[in-house]
């Protein structure tokens, strides 16, 4: 799979090999450090008194960063919706002007828009 | 020995790197970064100008109405620390709305449907007040809110909760909440209009679960599904539907009942070397009114120094139409037990793209208050040529607007 993902990449990479070096991204050494996932034995899930939540996400190779490191992570403009009302605003415009509605929350009141 | 001039500039560089991730730091920790009490006060103020564009004149009949709709939106928003685990947030919209709204369509010489807009002006005012309050462990986030929206003819009100749950040192975050909204609608004029009815109501209920994962310091990833259930009253009073030789209009007729469903993913990623930091996003959604829809969107935040960013977006949205879509009802043809003309059940494309200018500033003699200013400007066009899939006759009312906004931000 770590391989497919890379080829993958490395392919997307060798369309705009040029593009990718000249502004110093290496988009493929990104992955060179994904370690492959160590699922838990059946056991664990039978005999550990953790729910089945925590067993299932809880991997040592999904501890990506320490506290310390997450400065990046915690500017602003890396919040999924920097700008509140800008967000609030354009959800609703959307929501009101076509057919389908903005995911990843539990969504508001309607409206009578016209 | 004198140093030389270019070591010393190395020096103060590597000081200023060391002091600028020190306080990147500081500001990690008091950040409102969704897992602790925010731990200062915020207030955000917000005026835009939402203008769509007149109305093709080959789109309508010779001198019917072209001018469509304008709508001015102030918000305003507080968000407030209660104790070390608890925070509140409001968020207040006002909103005027004028203009004319797509009515009804119907077919012009050659049988290409043109739109016929409500004769009178509408005119109405949105309040909304929203609040929102969360509780905070080691573990996790509890939130809970609620809504009130109100129109002159439609009345809405909301309850949601929604909480997160930290694993792995916080770089994986289940999320889930729970919403539903009742709602109601007392058309104007229904006295004029028998299509119009006196009082309808409708209810939504709905739900979402989402994981987000931290890859490496400068990138994270979410995705999510959310479901939302609607029943009742979901047609729109204000749209008819045309029948060639028909006595009168039919009215819009819809479902009472509709299943949605949204994919979303989303990516961040913060570049160091350009200062730039990149949202990209992908949502499928489908519903059980033979509406599917892509939403691609890329926003990227460019950094000039500490205070300017400028940050550019463009958005790219399909949608099918819906099953009981019809432009107008052909001569004889028997009414459908739904039917509804309006555009936006139809099959088409949009493209947005737009930019925002945002500067920060802080002033330490008076409260020692972090400004932020912003203004934008987004476009916004659809048609059936954007369209993902082929559209023999586009709907003729299909909306292109622009939004100005102006906006400022205080955190003290």
């Amino acid at each position: 799979m770590k391989r497919l993902t890379r080829a993958a990449l490395l392919g997307l990479c060798l369309v705009s090999q040029s593009g990718c070096a000249s502004l110093g991204w290496q988009w493929d050494k990104w992955w060179s450090d994904v370690k492959l996932p160590d699922f838990p034995a059946f056991d664990e899930y039978t005999e550990s008194p953790k729910s089945y939540v925590t067993i299932a996400l809880e991997h040592d190779f999904l501890v990506r960063v320490k506290p310390w490191e997450r400065a990046v992570l915690a500017r602003h403009d890396m919040a999924w919706d920097p700008d509140a009302l800008e967000a609030a605003r354009r959800n609703h415009t959307f929501f009101s002007k076509e057919a389908s509605m903005p995911g990843g929350s539990a969504g508001g009141g309607g409206c009578g828009c016209n | 020995m004198r140093r030389s001039r270019r070591e010393s500039r190395r020096e103060r560089a590597a000081l200023r790197a060391l002091t600028s991730s020190a306080l990147a730091l500081l500001g990690a920790a008091g950040k409102a970064s969704a897992d602790t009490a925010i731990d200062h006060y915020e207030t955000s103020y917000s005026f835009s100008t939402y203008s769509e564009d007149k109305l093709e004149s080959s789109k309508t009949i010779p001198g019917g109405e072209r001018k469509r709709y304008d709508i001015q939106t102030q918000q305003a928003s507080l968000a407030a620390p209660i104790t070390e685990w608890l925070d509140m947030s409001m968020l207040v919209t006002h909103e005027t709305m004028t203009g004319a709204s797509p009515w009804y369509t119907t077919p012009d010489a050659a049988g290409s449907p043109i739109q016929i807009m409500s004769g009178a002006t509408i005119q109405d005012t949105r309040n909304d007040l929203s609040l929102h309050g969360n509780y905070y462990t080691d573990e996790g986030r509890l939130g809970f809110g609620g809504g009130y929206s109100k129109e002159n003819d439609y009345t809405a009100l909301s309850f949601n909760t929604d909480g997160e749950l930290h694993f792995n040192e916080k770089n994986t975050t289940l999320s889930g909440g729970l919403g539903s909204s009742f709602d109601t609608i007392q058309p104007t004029d229904a006295d004029k209009y028998p299509t119009r009815p006196d009082y309808k109501s409708k209810q939504s209920y709905s739900g979402f679960v989402g994981l987000s994962q931290v890859f490496d310091r400068r990138s994270i990833l979410e995705g999510s599904f959310t479901y939302n259930y609607n029943r009742g009253y979901l047609s729109d009073p204000y749209k008819q539907v045309f029948q060639i030789g028909g006595v009168q209009n039919y009215g819009d007729f819809r479902p009472d009942s509709r299943h949605q469903f949204a994919f979303l993913a989303r990516f961040n990623r913060h570049l160091e070397e350009t200062e730039s930091t990149i949202h990209l996003s992908y949502q499928y959604y489908i519903d059980t009114w033979g509406i599917s829809s892509h939403t691609g969107e890329l926003d990227w935040y460019q950094s000039f120094g500490d205070s300017l960013q400028i940050a550019p977006h463009v958005r790219y949205y399909s949608q099918s139409k819906s099953d009981f879509y019809v432009p107008y009802l052909k001569f004889g043809q028997k009414a459908p037990e739904n039917m509804s003309s309006d555009y936006r059940l139809s099959a088409y494309g949009a493209l947005s793209f737009g930019v925002k200018a945002e500067y920060l500033f802080h002033t330490p003699w008076f409260r020692d208050i972090e400004w932020r200013g912003n203004v934008s400007v987004e476009r916004y066009l659809s048609s059936g040529d954007f369209s993902l899939t082929s559209v023999s006759v586009a709907a003729p009312g299909l909306v292109s607007f622009t939004v100005f906004s102006v906006g400022i931000d205080a955190k003290f």
